[in-house]
């Protein structure tokens, strides 16, 4: 009888086009952890359509908003828990995810597009992850988008779309809400969509040491592993939320500078309180170069002992950021431009 | 390498502030509209027939929604002020200025609402890995 059921389950939805091979490898946390970040965008997009429905948009509301949602709201605390840790743990496995793709070459001919789109996916996470900082409208928030605004304004006519001048009478915390719900979401759906389809049409890459071809396991195995990753992931969110509050501060005291920003972001305040306009040149500097990571390096090594330079780049880029973390997050704002 | 710094940062500014239509806090010449003219009272999406400063002429939406005058794009983005936040370098200023308590991360307290069930909640997740992990179907 199941089994019948499952039979014509499988007629109807076409399961069995996910029988397709792929390397044994791919089941293993390092070459898994593109899989367990989208598991943490799930519980990200569920738990944010949730958490849509008790924020109020609007400057004088919002932080009151989500205090009443956190202090009031039956299991509103563990809502806005979950989405705060899924966004730290996004964070956290996306860089690896990152760093395994740099350390195992897999960014290399015929995979460049794919690096590329990635390297999209993660400016869209992080601006994803910049904007619902700024929602919650406490003193953090309405400092990070000070610093924002200020940015926008220093691009000129290219920064006015990111300004209050652009769209007079809408609050700007309206629009950031519209693109933290709507217009990010939908580019970065679309990005990872794209990201999987090549991942499909060129296959996972290959063990960089590998001497041989990989033994094969069809996709939906590979499925079945990443479910019980996905799974590990939500309980580790879980568990966050149960234990640990994410911050919420009160209404923010315009024109005042006192907060740090979050550790995703704190090594740009470290990099501003040594030269200001770091604001405006490290984001594009940081992007582009990991854009032009599959054109640079044209080497055709994927193991790392192979790839000196390549693994000097990455160790020195890991440290420069674990350092300026460090530093931005003990030292105290003392630049001046 | 000071100096360079020094030369790249001038060049910079300028080319932020002065070479882009709408750098910095730069005022435009005050347009005359000859024709009709379009207030942002009427209508959310009139638009001045030329390009001009839309925060100059409107009084009803200003960046005053969101923040104090001069506060949209200061010289400094992080312009120290004298104002207090608790256990910040400047905790001894003066008392009378407003005080600001930094945001933290916070143990849960066993008396949110809900409490139970989100343990609860984490428990099955917990079953439901645990289940995955020992029984592993599919892998």
């Amino acid at each position: 009888m199941a089994n019948g059921l499952t039979k014509i389950l499988e007629d109807r939805l076409g399961i069995h086009l996910l029988e397709y091979d792929i390397p044994e490898h791919s089941n293993s946390i390092k070459y898994s952890l593109g899989g367990m970040t989208l598991s943490s965008f799930g519980v990200l997009v569920i738990s944010g359509i949730l958490l849509a429905q008790f924020f109020i948009p609007d400057p004088e509301r919002a932080n009151r908003s989500v205090h009443y949602l956190v202090d009031q709201v039956y299991l509103g605390w563990y809502l806005r828990g979950i989405h705060f840790w899924a966004g730290e743990v996004l964070t956290v496995t996306m860089i690896l995810h990152a760093i395994r793709v740099f350390f195992t070459a897999s960014y290399k001919n015929p995979r460049e597009i794919n690096w590329l789109i990635g390297i999209g996916i993660m400016v869209i996470m992080v601006t994803l992850l910049f904007t619902g900082t700024v929602l919650k409208w406490d003193q953090e928030a309405y400092e990070a988008l000070a610093h924002f605004l200020w940015v926008a304004e220093k691009m000129g006519p290219f920064g006015l779309p990111l300004t209050e001048a652009f769209a007079q009478g809408v609050p700007l915390l309206n629009r950031i809400y519209m693109a933290h719900i709507s217009l990010l979401p939908i580019i970065v759906i679309v990005m990872i969509g794209l990201h999987l389809f090549y991942i499909k049409y060129h296959k996972l890459s290959q063990l960089p040491d590998a001497t041989k071809p990989a033994k094969n396991i069809p996709f939906t195995q590979h499925m079945a592993y990443l479910r019980r990753a996905g799974s590990g992931i939500l309980l580790l969110i879980c568990l966050l939320a149960l234990t640990i509050a994410p911050p919420l501060g009160e209404e923010p005291v315009l024109g005042l500078e006192v907060t740090k920003p979050p550790w995703q972001f704190v090594w740009i305040y470290a990099l501003e309180n040594v030269w200001v306009p770091s604001l405006i040149v490290a984001p594009p500097i940081i992007i582009g170069f990991l854009l032009a990571i599959p054109i640079v390096d044209q080497n055709k090594e994927h193991y790392w002992k192979r790839r000196p330079l390549a693994i000097a780049v990455l160790v020195g880029f890991i440290l420069i950021f674990a350092a300026l973390i460090i530093w931005g997050s003990v030292t105290t704002m003392t630049h001046s431009m | 390498m000071r100096k360079y710094t020094l030369f790249i940062t001038v060049i910079f500014i300028f080319i932020a502030q002065n070479a882009m239509a709408h750098g910095g806090h730069k005022k435009e010449p005050t347009s005359v509209v000859v024709a009709e003219e379009p207030s942002s009272i009427d209508s959310m999406y009139a638009t001045p027939e030329e390009e001009s400063d839309p925060l100059e002429n409107s009084d009803l939406f200003s960046p005053k929604d969101l923040f104090m005058e001069g506060e949209i794009a200061p010289a400094e983005p992080n312009k120290k002020t004298d104002m207090k936040m608790e256990g910040s370098h400047n905790e001894h200023d003066d008392p009378n200025m407003p005080k600001v308590v930094s945001a933290k991360h916070k143990t849960v307290e066993t008396s949110a609402k809900g409490y139970g069930i989100a343990a609860g909640i984490t428990l099955f997740a917990g079953l439901v890995f645990a289940g995955l992990t020992f029984i592993r179907p599919g892998e």
